[in-house]
């Protein structure tokens, strides 16, 4: 037995009720535009940063919106400034590097809207996502049939250390009446909890017949989740087939049948990497290029990770590049270390990119490393850390951390600066 | 012919309260009941109700999708829960200025009913804080109060996915408590999870 016994529902006696109701109207009449201009200051679930009550995701997602808009900042990390106090971290609390410290606690605790949505680059998917992301390649779909891209929240997703918050990165192929959403990080179980929760669904779906089914897939050895009607991540009517790679669960949705779906669900799985550990050291090699680690007073070569992430395809695109990301741990803020992705070939034009981001993510902007053009996106209101993003020498990278934007600048200048000439 | 909630929401938008109150008599049941199994004393779920629709008459600009409005307000009452010193502050004047009650009892039944109803929720409570506050979450709003997963996907603002994971999270780690009969709490756990990262 798993479930927990709660108690049965029970009323408020009819005068409580009446009490409750007639003291609430009287409030609610008491001076009813002060309330309504008033503002409520609730502050939601501290690791993420979407009103509670906000947006109806669900609604959308049945909508088949799932995915909304964003290079805005960062992976999600959080907590409340008091907790910086009780880090174990010394560094992050010596004098200099407190005051480097970015939006944490500059908004106090005051719920705040999302960024508005925005649309991104086909081309700039796997830099939104965060990792390297490959497109749906079948008689049925090419990449080159995706119509729009749309990211929401926090992207990218560089390191999912910390991180609770979530990256989602739709694209559309209306052509093909399909979508593919990338989630990361997953916020889910993975693989091991999709029988759980096909059975969960089973379960919902005999107390209520026609809600829809779910049913557990092997394809190739990856385990994925079939799912019709309710249980679907896209419109009404559609099918969805649903598994992970790494920390970023894919979903495919359409009016498809499983077999088609299925062999969508194939072709990316062969053609988008799969994160893996490699040493530091080996990092140059992995990426085919330079892995140039800052030197500032803040950050040392040393203080690097022994082992960084890296997710690289055999040939590696500027849609599916190759990727390796290091984290600094000791440099950890509110549970988000300094991280810097590196990621090959960059894109061809991310000044486009830049101004894109400017217009539609509200406090970012490009900034210059000594002559090189770099993208500042502050980090969200809540303890969401920061990112610059610039390319050098081919590379296209990305720092990320909890800490302001003149910090960020002198890791990102110093790893300009040692790259060489441009 | 009764009123649907987007209708009595669409008046509430307009300023209508006295469509808000049907609201309110609707919904205050199970608003009411979502907070008690969540803090487990009557008393203070029945201030978190009217807080809950404070907070919602505050919130009334906003636009639901139809037959949503009950989600919503779980939301809202989640958030009223999880943020419960700050609630209080928030709505003490309005709720000082709530009048006395008669001396007729809380619940229909009579007070033994009433501490019956408490240790039950107290007893789940102690079970519940085994699981992260955001497991918490979801498994009152599913397994407690029978929502669907878009539901409560809409009522925490989550992709259903998530609720869903979170929920067979849940449900997991309360068997791994639970590998018996009794649900056995162990209180490193809990602390560990009660604070996560």
């Amino acid at each position: 037995m798993t479930e927990i016994s709660f108690p049965p529902l029970h009323d408020l006696s009819p005068g409580e009720l009446e009490r409750r109701k007639q003291h609430l109207l009287s409030e609610i009449t008491r001076d009813p535009e002060t309330t309504r201009l008033s503002l409520p200051t609730v502050t939601f679930s501290r690791r993420r940063w979407v009103l509670a009550t906000g947006t109806p995701t669900a609604s959308k997602t049945r909508m088949g919106v799932l995915a909304g808009a964003v290079i805005c900042a960062a992976f999600a990390a959080s907590l409340i400034g008091v907790f910086v106090l009780g880090q174990s971290n010394s560094r992050s609390m010596q004098p200099g590097i407190n005051a480097g410290l970015g939006s944490v606690g500059a908004y106090g605790e005051r719920a705040t809207l999302p960024p508005p949505p925005r649309s991104i680059a086909i081309t700039d998917l796997s830099l939104a996502v965060g990792v390297p992301v490959a497109l749906p390649m079948t008689s049925l779909v090419q990449p080159t049939d995706a119509h729009s891209a749309t990211a929401e929240r926090i992207c990218p997703v560089v390191s999912v250390t910390g991180i609770d918050g979530t990256c989602f990165v739709l694209v559309r192929f209306p052509a093909q009446s399909l979508t593919v959403e990338y989630d990361r990080p997953t916020g889910q179980p993975g693989p091991a909890g999709f029988a759980a929760d096909v059975q969960t669904m089973k379960k919902e779906a005999t107390r209520h017949p026609g809600s829809g089914r779910a049913d557990l897939l092997d394809l190739n050895g990856v385990p994925a989740m079939f799912m019709t009607g309710d249980y679907t991540f896209g419109a009404k009517g559609t099918a969805s087939i649903h598994f992970i790679v790494g920390e970023t669960a894919v979903t495919i949705s359409g009016h498809r049948d499983e077999a088609t779906l299925q062999a969508l669900a194939q072709s990316i799985l062969a053609r988008m990497p799969a994160p893996s550990q490699v040493a530091t050291a080996d990092a140059s090699s992995v990426l085919g290029a330079p892995v140039v680690l800052p030197e500032t007073s803040l950050v040392q070569p040393s203080d690097a990770a022994p082992t960084s992430s890296a997710a690289c395809p055999s040939q590696p695109t500027t849609a599916t590049p190759c990727q390796v990301t290091v984290t600094f741990p000791s440099l950890t803020i509110h549970y988000v270390p300094l991280t810097i992705r590196y990621l090959r070939p960059a894109s061809a034009d991310p000044s486009t990119s830049y101004a894109s981001v400017v217009k539609q993510v509200k406090g970012s902007k490009i900034i210059s490393l000594a002559g090189v053009p770099a993208l500042f996106v502050p980090g969200p209101p809540g303890a969401y850390p920061s990112w610059i993003g610039f390319v050098s020498n081919g590379t296209d990278i990305t720092v990320q951390g909890n800490y302001d934007e003149s910090t960020l600048q002198a890791v990102a200048q110093s790893i300009s600066d040692r790259s060489g000439p441009q | 012919m009764v009123p649907s909630d987007a209708d009595l929401w669409a008046r509430s938008r307009a300023g209508d309260s006295d469509a808000f109150g049907l609201l309110f008599e609707r919904h205050a049941r199970l608003i009411y009941n979502y907070c008690f199994r969540r803090v487990g004393d009557s008393a203070t779920a029945q201030d978190m109700l009217s807080m809950v629709f404070l907070e919602a008459w505050r919130r009334r600009d906003k636009a639901l999708p139809p037959d949503k409005t009950l989600p919503w307000l779980y939301g809202i009452a989640t958030n009223v829960t999880r943020h419960q010193r700050r609630s209080e502050r928030r709505f003490a004047a309005a709720l000082r200025r709530l009048p006395s009650s008669d001396a007729e009892p809380d619940f229909a039944g009579a007070a033994d009913e009433r501490l019956d109803y408490e240790r039950q929720a107290q007893k789940a409570l102690d079970l519940l804080k085994a699981l992260p506050q955001r497991e918490q979450d979801v498994f009152v709003l599913c397994a407690g109060m029978e929502l669907s997963y878009e539901d409560a996907a809409l009522a925490l603002d989550l992709p259903v996915g998530t609720v869903r994971s979170r929920l067979s999270r849940a449900r997991a780690r309360l068997r791994e408590l639970n590998p018996g009969s009794g649900h056995k709490q162990d209180e490193s756990t809990n602390a560990q999870e009660a604070n996560p990262r």
